[in-house]
């Protein structure tokens, strides 16, 4: 019998998992529901809108007609602020009610908003959905100097577009380091002098005090007792999850909604993916890992799961791509490990601006990050999951990754063809 | 329809160390410098352990395509190439963590990522490697001719590596279901008849006995005519159903002038019952009833030339064909389709890999090896005006085929010589035919 499948959320998870319940149940009903009122598209691109890299008509994720291709319906504008499990429903901001049989969580992140004495009054700024970059990009026009709070991903990616369509930028990490979860000391402090040379004023360590307007432009006073003066201030401090409509639902919601390896809530028929969702890792711990690859692969799982025919999740692994004036660092698996029982080796080059580290535990590789080195992350992340013991290879594999990666890449992939035969 | 693509196949194990002319090549013309611009990377590691080269598979489903936050890559349904719009790409890099294969990369002077799309089906590494490591199998000219979806279920009961699985199912789909398929006893006939209950094929069969396969065909297809239906009769057998027990009623049908498509997959011996020799089965082949010992040697007499004798029958279209060199099958199945005033027969030569003590990967070797060799002639006589349609410009020798299998590994040299006399007569028989 057809069901009726609710996805709130139009991000990437939430496409994954309607393409893949339309594989399995062409029959099923499928709604998707979002607060927006566009084309489904990814915040990962936005930064890059605001730089000009691509224009606006190109951030849709999907072709026109994509929903009605998939006989699928989107209900844009829509803000759902309860869900009542036991009558499976969730209630609209309206008041207005929807049935389903199952229901996926979608929902994402939205910025974090400091309480920082000022902020408001002075116009707070986050930068996360495409009304976000509508709002900045309106304001930016004939400003020149911007301050940017926070220095982590969604910081540093904005402070790139401004600093590559010409405008002074400072940038405000209350961490000694900047991108302090993705990066060590040695690969922050290329990064680092990358961004200082490109212009970028870098005030780490520091945290904004508060904020004033001044004749149409805002002055951040910060813990040292300096100041940075700037026509426009954004906030990127950090996002929060979407999920304060499942309060009085019992889904179990920690930092995330807490969900099992197919992306089941604690409530049955409640499903979540993306990065509201904590999910099954691959190093056994259960929590966020806000990315994309993250976001389709939860999003397949939970759709598998609602169209009942489960599949194996493949648990995340941290893994993150930054690209920043022509150059790439990246680091997936646990690049910064805490704890006992993990060998690390390093490799840097001051004249190239690079660097390599590879950790290992018991011969196996377990983390990798690499700054402006030819490698190929999706290959050592595979390296990470198969658990190759790649001991003899340890020292090739930092100083020539891409070459030695992909070779054991390929012994594995033969071996296990050799396997089959 | 589910298809099947153009196919870059990379051959590891002969590449040279130091060897780089497939990523300049493709550097070259795809307008990068060698550091940045090759899609296909030559892969050599410190001490020459290892030589050889890596790019993009076109993964049937893309990982980098299912990460693209824009949508700037996708997969076409026409070439099965996996391809990135660069007004699209963002340059954020997240593809080249998806991928596992080293398929895609990330160029730090355009900001974009980039990657293989075979040239547009003109791959220029191809034509870069000198060493026989890079092929490219245009496998997309079959596409054309095929009318359904594979209508064999999964699972079959063959043995492991027969290519006469593959052929059957290819026929089907280029025939189409607008078709009655007869089989009789023979590897092949468990496709139609399937295992226990459960039918295999998803199109009308009908499993005959070995004696009459033509004639069973002939009356089902008059029956409908006498209805007033024009309908399609098929036949799939083996040697044995066709060469030997099954002769007769073939040869009437074909000099009634009974409008029927036979095909004959001829893996040389009575291969199902446990490999007893057949009339097709070859000078000095050991089977089980022509065994290699203190006084026989395996075969004593050439197998017989069917094709050319369906030829002299008179049937307004009769070929050989393999099961390597599927897009001359194609072409000639749809030319025997065409066949609307007599019988169409296809001899299409299906290696055994059991029955010729051969390796289980070997089918499709053994069938290039038997063109070359000139074993087997891609021959087709159209309305008795003979054609090579696969003219082999270096003739090999015929140990280049008999060396790829145990079932001529007792020959001595003289009678290898005699092997390749046979051979030669043969195939200038065909010749002069063809000059005719």
């Amino acid at each position: 019998m057809a069901r009726k499948h609710l996805i709130i959320g139009c991000g990437s998870a939430a496409l994954s998992a309607l393409e893949k319940i339309r594989s399995i149940a062409p029959d099923d009903q499928v709604t998707l529901v979002t607060m927006e009122d566009c084309r489904p598209y990814s915040p990962t691109a936005l930064p890059y809108l605001l730089s000009g890299r691509i224009a606006e008509e190109a951030l849709w994720m999907r072709p026109a007609g994509y929903f009605q291709g998939l006989g699928a319906t989107l209900s844009k504008g829509k803000e759902v602020t309860g869900v009542s499990p036991s009558t499976k429903e969730v209630i609209y901001r309206d008041g207005g009610r929807e049935k389903y049989d199952t229901l996926l969580v979608a929902t994402g992140s939205e910025p974090v908003r400091p309480p920082i004495k000022g902020l408001e009054e002075a116009g707070f700024l986050g930068f996360r959905s495409f009304e976000d970059y509508r709002a900045i990009s309106g304001k930016l026009a004939g400003k020149k100097r911007v301050a940017v709070l926070g220095g982590g991903l969604i910081g540093m990616e904005v402070a790139i577009a401004l600093l590559e369509t010409g405008h002074q930028v400072h940038i405000v990490e209350k961490e000694p380091r900047l991108l302090p979860l993705y990066f060590d000391a040695q690969a922050e402090s290329l990064i680092r002098e990358v961004f200082q040379r490109e212009g970028a004023q870098l005030r780490t360590g520091l945290e904004a005090t508060g904020v004033q307007k001044e004749n149409g432009a805002v002055r951040v006073g910060l813990s040292d007792g300096t100041s940075i003066e700037a026509d426009l201030l954004v906030t990127a401090v950090g996002v929060r999850s979407k999920a304060a409509f499942l309060a009085s639902s019992g889904v179990k919601v920690n930092r995330g909604i807490v969900v099992d390896e197919q992306m089941q809530t604690s409530v049955p028929g409640i499903y979540a993916a993306g990065d509201v969702a904590e999910a099954p890792g691959f190093f056994g711990d259960t929590a966020q890992n806000p990315i994309l690859p993250s976001a389709v692969a939860q999003g397949k799982a939970a759709g598998a799961a609602m169209a009942g025919q489960p599949e194996a999740y493949e648990r995340w692994i941290p893994m993150n791509a930054f690209n920043f004036f022509g150059y790439i660092a990246f680091s997936v698996g646990m690049s910064m490990p805490q704890g006992e029982g993990f060998q690390v080796i390093t490799n840097s080059d001051k004249k190239n601006n690079s660097y390599g580290k590879l950790v290992l535990r018991d011969n196996r590789l377990v983390g990798a990050m690499f700054l402006n080195v030819a490698a190929d992350p999706g290959v050592l992340i595979y390296l990470i999951r198969k658990q190759l013991d790649v001991g003899a290879y340890q020292q090739a594999l930092l100083e020539r990754p891409r070459e030695t990666s992909r070779y054991l890449m390929m012994a594995s992939e033969k071996k296990e063809a050799a396997v089959l035969d | 329809m589910k298809a099947f693509y153009d196919t870059l196949k990379i051959e590891h194990g002969s590449c040279p160390p130091d060897c780089w002319a497939c990523e300049e090549a493709c550097a070259k013309a795809r307008d990068g410098n060698v550091l940045e611009g090759g899609r296909i990377k030559s892969v050599h590691l410190t001490g020459g352990s290892f030589n050889g080269a890596i790019t993009c598979n076109q993964c049937s489903e893309p990982q980098c395509q299912a990460v693209c936050p824009t949508g700037a890559i996708t997969k076409s349904a026409e070439t099965g190439a996996v391809t990135i719009e660069e007004s699209k790409c963002v340059g954020c890099a997240l593809c080249t963590l998806a991928c596992s294969y080293g398929g895609i990369y990330y160029n730090q002077s355009t900001k974009k990522s980039f990657k293989c799309d075979r040239c547009d089906g003109d791959p220029k590494c191809v034509d870069a490697c000198k060493y026989g490591v890079l092929s490219y199998s245009r496998n997309r000219v079959l596409r054309s001719h095929l009318k359904i979806d594979d209508a064999i279920t999964s699972g079959t009961g063959l043995c492991f590596g027969c290519p006469a699985e593959l052929a059957n199912r290819l026929t089907i789909r280029i025939i189409g279901n607008d078709a009655i398929y007869f089989g009789a006893p023979g590897c092949a006939c468990s496709n139609f008849i399937g295992f226990g209950t459960q039918p295999t094929a998803k199109v009308a069969a009908f499993l005959c006995l070995l004696n009459n396969t033509a004639a069973s065909m002939t009356g089902a297809k008059r029956y409908f005519q006498k209805k007033g239906r024009d309908v399609r009769t098929v036949a799939f057998v083996g040697d044995g159903a066709t060469v030997d027990i099954g002769f007769q009623s073939l040869s009437g049908a074909a000099e009634r002038g009974e409008n029927l498509l036979y095909i004959c997959y001829d893996n040389e011996a009575y291969m199902n019952t446990g490999i007893q020799r057949s009339s097709s089965t070859s000078l000095g082949a050991w089977t089980n009833t022509t065994p290699v010992g203190k006084i026989r040697h395996g075969k004593e007499t050439p197998g017989k030339n069917v094709p050319l004798l369906m030829a002299f029958h008179g049937a307004p279209y009769v070929a050989t064909a393999t099961v390597g060199h599927l897009d001359d099958y194609a072409e000639k199945l749809e030319k025997a389709m065409a066949v609307k005033d007599g019988l169409a027969y296809i001899h299409l030569f299906s290696p055994c890999p059991t029955g010729w003590r051969a390796q289980t990967d070997a089918a499709i070797d053994l069938c290039k090896a038997a063109v070359e060799t000139n074993y087997f002639p891609l021959w087709e006589a159209e309305n008795g005006k003979f054609r090579i349609t696969h003219p082999v410009d270096r003739v090999r020798p015929i140990s280049d085929f008999t060396g790829l299998m145990g079932r001529y590994s007792h020959l001595d040299g003289e009678e290898l010589q005699g092997l390749q006399r046979s051979v030669d007569a043969r195939y200038s028989q065909i010749q002069a035919l063809c000059d005719i």
